[in-house]
């Protein structure tokens, strides 16, 4: 036997997923030797590219099958309630914020827009059937306030840069439409926590009632600057308090749906990231008549960020879980509790 | 009632797509072709292939064993039985019922198309074996 050609191969074999390997690896290799010419010493560069290209199968094929597993679909349904309810305080503060700022007298609609309400009623709609489970009516329900959510956005008028301050909650729509889909079937109890998101909801809706405090063009005396935003520290401690809310409502949930939902997070955390820390050139046009159109560098950014980052923190759980698994794996076979890592690739 | 509708409609769609209209893949469908003959480990099977396409198809380890899973996965295959001869595992792999089913749809879907194709290729007045009439 060729020592050399079988350790490139068995060294070209390790881009298979783990339990590829496990399974066909010492055939695959009993394959390609056998199929070698006498004398060869390397791998031919046609094996080589469709071994890499098996590689690529299997690996698709196995993360395919992981977002199937049931963690992550219970990760999907507490994303889509929890998610939910927050877009639905967000878009019942901006009534509540309006209301505050230009309603002439006390206890009337007249500084409220139509669009502020369409939206407030749509995310009511879509909290409801996530929390009551309405199986028939999620997905579609998300699919209206996704709709909503974009025509905030004023095309024709001023210009795409527009998209930038609505990135944010447009990524977080689509996430709860994702959610609303991968969790069909999903029928177990109300997630822990929903309670304090609700609570979170509600702080939301107050702070809007500050009106004038909340935001400021060029933040006033004492405001706190977040990302593109100033804010007072009257009201500081109300959003602290409800963000905290919401992640003590994450992490009340069983380990692994804590991660996926972490993950499933991500491109939301990311895109509220990216517009006033990286593309923060664009978002100071906003609101002023020259505000400039998006180039297309910029769009890719924020269309493929939200993606990426779901995808880097899949790959990254997967591999975190592959680990634990074979410390526990060998926790439990040498009952040895100081064991703390062993590399599967060895 | 519509998106219901459309929910059926997209899941016929998908099903035409991956079941009837030959989704199975060339690769897939080859392997199915060479363990019709019985029972073959890994290296045969390939070898069968490159027999039954008279040396058209050089299939490599990477693309036989993605078919070989993916079939397994599907039901399609199993596993006959293990053997090391010359210190090397080969691993038999055998047609079960369901990929017997399978290969049986296949072909008639292709002996269908082929059949199409062969009448239109008349019409067009070509013929099989002495080139275009």
């Amino acid at each position: 036997m060729n020592e050399q050609l079988d350790r490139r191969y068995r060294r070209l074999l390790r881009v298979y997923p783990v339990q590829h390997r496990l399974e066909y690896q010492t055939e695959m290799l009993a394959v390609l030797l056998e199929s070698a010419h006498p004398g060869q010493r390397r791998p031919e560069m046609g094996d080589v590219a469709d071994l890499l290209r098996g590689a690529v199968v299997a690996h698709a094929r196995t993360a395919l099958a992981d977002l199937q597993d049931d963690a992550w679909r219970q990760a999907a349904s507490v994303m889509h309630i929890f998610g939910s309810l927050v877009m639905l305080g967000v878009a019942l503060r901006e009534i509540t914020l309006r209301f505050a700022l230009f309603a002439p007298i006390p206890w009337t609609l007249a500084g409220l827009r139509e669009i502020d309400l369409q939206r407030s009623m749509v995310w009511a709609l879509v909290a409801l059937a996530a929390v009551l489970r309405w199986r028939q009516l999620t997905s579609p329900l998300a699919v209206v306030a996704l709709i909503v959510e974009a025509n905030r956005v004023n095309w024709q008028v001023i210009s795409p840069t527009s998209m930038l301050s609505l990135a944010f909650l447009m990524t977080m729509a689509i996430v709860v439409l994702i959610a609303s889909i991968w969790a069909v079937g999903e029928a177990g109890p109300r997630p822990r926590g929903t309670l304090m998101v609700i609570a979170a909801a509600v702080l939301l809706v107050g702070s809007g009632l500050a009106g004038p405090f909340v935001v400021g063009d060029f933040g006033d005396f004492g405001d706190v600057k977040v990302g593109s935003v100033w804010i007072s520290p009257i009201i500081m401690p109300v959003y602290v308090l409800a963000i905290a809310l919401v992640l003590w409502a994450g992490a009340r949930q069983p380990v692994m749906i804590f991660r996926r939902l972490f993950v499933l997070a991500l491109p939301i955390c990311t895109t509220a990231l990216l517009v006033p820390y990286t593309l923060e050139f664009m978002d100071a046009h906003l609101g002023m008549s020259s505000s400039l159109p998006l180039i297309p560098t910029e769009w890719g950014v924020l269309i493929i960020t939200p993606p990426a980052a779901f995808f880097l923190g899949f790959v990254l759980l997967r591999i975190l879980e592959r680990r634990l698994g074979v410390v526990r794996l060998a926790n439990a076979t040498t009952g040895d509790k100081h064991v703390t890592y062993v590399d599967p690739q060895h | 009632m519509e998106i219901r509708r459309a929910l059926a409609y997209t899941r016929w769609a998908v099903y035409a797509l991956a079941v009837k209209s030959g989704f199975l893949g060339e690769s897939s469908f080859l392997v199915l072709t060479a363990l019709a003959s019985g029972p073959q480990h890994g290296y045969a099977v390939l070898e069968d292939i490159a027999r039954i396409t008279d040396g058209r198809v050089k299939m490599r380890a990477g693309t036989l064993y993605a078919a070989l899973d993916r079939l397994r996965i599907d039901g399609l295959i199993a596993v006959d039985r293990e053997e090391i001869v010359q210190s090397r595992l080969r691993r038999y792999y055998r047609l079960t019922g369901v990929g017997e089913q399978r290969l049986v749809t296949e072909t008639e879907h292709l002996r269908r198309q082929m059949a199409v194709a062969e009448r239109r290729l008349r019409k067009r007045g070509v013929s099989y074996g002495t080139g275009i009439a």
